[in-house]
């Protein structure tokens, strides 16, 4: 540690404690627990004693141990449900040290950024295979043309779809050219989450929007993805609506449906202008639930609810006038 | 329990965990949690009348942004490389990792998985490039985490190599 002060080694030490939570393992050369401590419960291990053999409870020790003289670093392990840590491995005259710090919460933030990433390449792959003229390409000049490989056969696909619509920007008492100007702002804040979220904008028609989540390749459910993206352009309102309030103005109100379910979808056209277009009724029904919610809000019906994954902790069933529990879930937490 | 340790490795996005999910739970889930790190799993198997433990190293994927830790590999007794059959890219990555991988663990066994089998349309691995690599003595085999194909016949290959 030469070249540190004293006070800055101290500062480093409370540091690493505050935020690592290290906790330490020592076993001996037969691989028995001889002493543990630190904060071995904020990594799912307070169940780790003296005497255990250390394999059979830290299951990323088998095969490393004994350990040598060069120590080993094992980055963001899983040592227990929502629980990653940094794990060194470092020789000791008993038999060796395993010390950890936890980094749940950089796991936790990479995956989130990896998870988009993997999207982008998928996608990236996808446009490549179309242009190379592998299967799968669509470089057929025929008047139905599908555009992405998805479920289905021959010219329309049938997919696990969500659909978006929102509406109700306008405001009466708004003056025509201000509310043309204002819709610029909006359209932006409000296409950029979809865009981010995979899913393809199809449909903007005045303050309309019309997207579809999975005809794009993602890693991801669509129906995830959609309530996404639904609740970041919430937020992105909110900041429209903060800026205008700072101007003294009304806000705008952004009212959002989504559903869930099968539709045909693929490209129509020739092959010098090709335009995506979708046949279901699963726009009339996200139509519906974003005209049954009510200005401000969000509205899934069942079957997005039940393809949501972890983020049904969000919503809770609509009031009856919205359709009831069985058929509709309100947004309540954002 | 014998204890053997078995690495996945591959590309971002190849179903390294859907093989593992399907091995151990048997199951498969359309939803894609991206692995960031290393997750380990057991699955007990018998091989030649011995009982051993299998652990499942599933490492997060190698792309652009993200070099897959050879240090995990330290103490394996064999590996799986794990390419999307869609995606031949991810088949030359395979061949870089087992490369990388070889000088890390040293000459243990190894599996090349071709994985998505079932998205047969989209197939974009000659036959040339694998009869090349079957030539040179690599165990390859087609694989599908969702309909299940040589999911279990590759872990029990792989398994039995380890204790040979």
């Amino acid at each position: 540690m030469e070249g540190y002060p004293e006070a800055v080694l101290k500062f480093l030490q409370m540091v690493s404690i505050e935020h690592g939570a290290p906790a330490f393992i020592h076993v001996d050369h037969e691989g028995i627990v001889i002493e543990a401590g630190g904060q071995l419960d904020v990594h799912g291990l307070a169940d780790v004693a003296e005497g255990i053999l250390a394999e059979e409870r830290l299951n990323f020790l088998v095969g490393l141990l004994p350990i040598g003289t060069v120590p080993v670093h094992l980055p963001a392990v899983e040592t227990a449900p929502s629980c990653h840590a940094d794990v060194h491995v470092v020789e000791s005259e008993s038999g060796a040290w395993i010390i950890l710090f936890d980094r749940s919460r950089e796991v936790a933030e990479r995956r989130v950024a990896q998870q988009l990433a993997n999207d982008m390449s998928l996608l990236r792959d996808d446009l490549a295979r179309r242009h190379t003229g592998l299967p799968g390409s669509p470089e057929a000049s025929d008047a139905a043309t599908p555009i992405f490989k998805f479920s289905g056969d021959g010219e329309t696909h049938a997919a696990s779809v969500v659909t978006i619509i929102f509406h109700d920007l306008a405001r009466i008492d708004t003056d025509p050219a201000e509310l043309i100007r204002d819709l610029a702002v909006y359209s932006r804040a409000a296409t950029r989450p979809m865009v981010d979220e995979a899913g393809l904008v199809h449909g903007l028609l005045g303050d309309q929007l019309r997207v579809t989540f999975g005809a794009l390749p993602t890693t991801v459910a669509p129906a995830t993805l959609a309530v996404t993206a639904a609740r970041r352009m919430l937020g992105a309102i909110d900041d429209v609506n903060a800026a205008r309030n700072d101007d003294g103005k009304p806000s705008y109100h952004m009212s959002i449906g989504i559903a869930s379910g099968q539709l045909a979808f693929g490209l129509i056209a020739g092959p010098a202008r090709r335009v995506f277009t979708a046949v279901g009724d699963l726009y009339l029904r996200s139509d519906r639930l974003a005209r049954m919610t009510g200005l401000g809000n969000l509205l899934i019906d069942r079957a997005t609810f039940d393809l949501a994954g972890d983020d049904q902790r969000l919503f809770g069933p609509a009031p009856p006038g919205l359709g009831g529990a069985d058929e509709s879930y309100m947004l309540v937490l954002q | 329990m014998l204890q053997k340790k078995i690495c996945m490795l591959g590309a971002s996005a190849v179903g390294k965990t859907s093989l593992v999910a399907r091995y151990v739970q048997g199951i498969f889930s359309e939803k894609y949690l991206t692995t960031v790190g290393v997750k380990i799993d057991k699955k007990p198997v018998t091989v030649g009348g011995v009982d051993v433990l299998l652990m499942l190293w599933d490492m997060q994927g190698e792309d652009r942004f993200q070099k897959v830790q050879m240090s995990y590999l330290r103490g394996a007794a064999g590996y799986f490389l794990v390419a999307d059959g869609t995606r031949r890219d991810t088949l030359d990555r395979a061949l870089i990792l087992q490369k990388e991988a070889e000088a890390t663990a040293g000459a243990v066994p190894f599996v090349l998985l071709l994985n998505k089998s079932d998205l047969e349309d989209e197939w974009d691995i000659e036959d040339a490039a694998l009869a090349e690599l079957t030539a040179s003595g690599w165990t390859v085999l087609r694989s599908s985490a969702l309909s299940g194909l040589n999911v279990d016949e590759a872990f029990q290959l792989l398994a039995q190599r380890t204790t040979e």
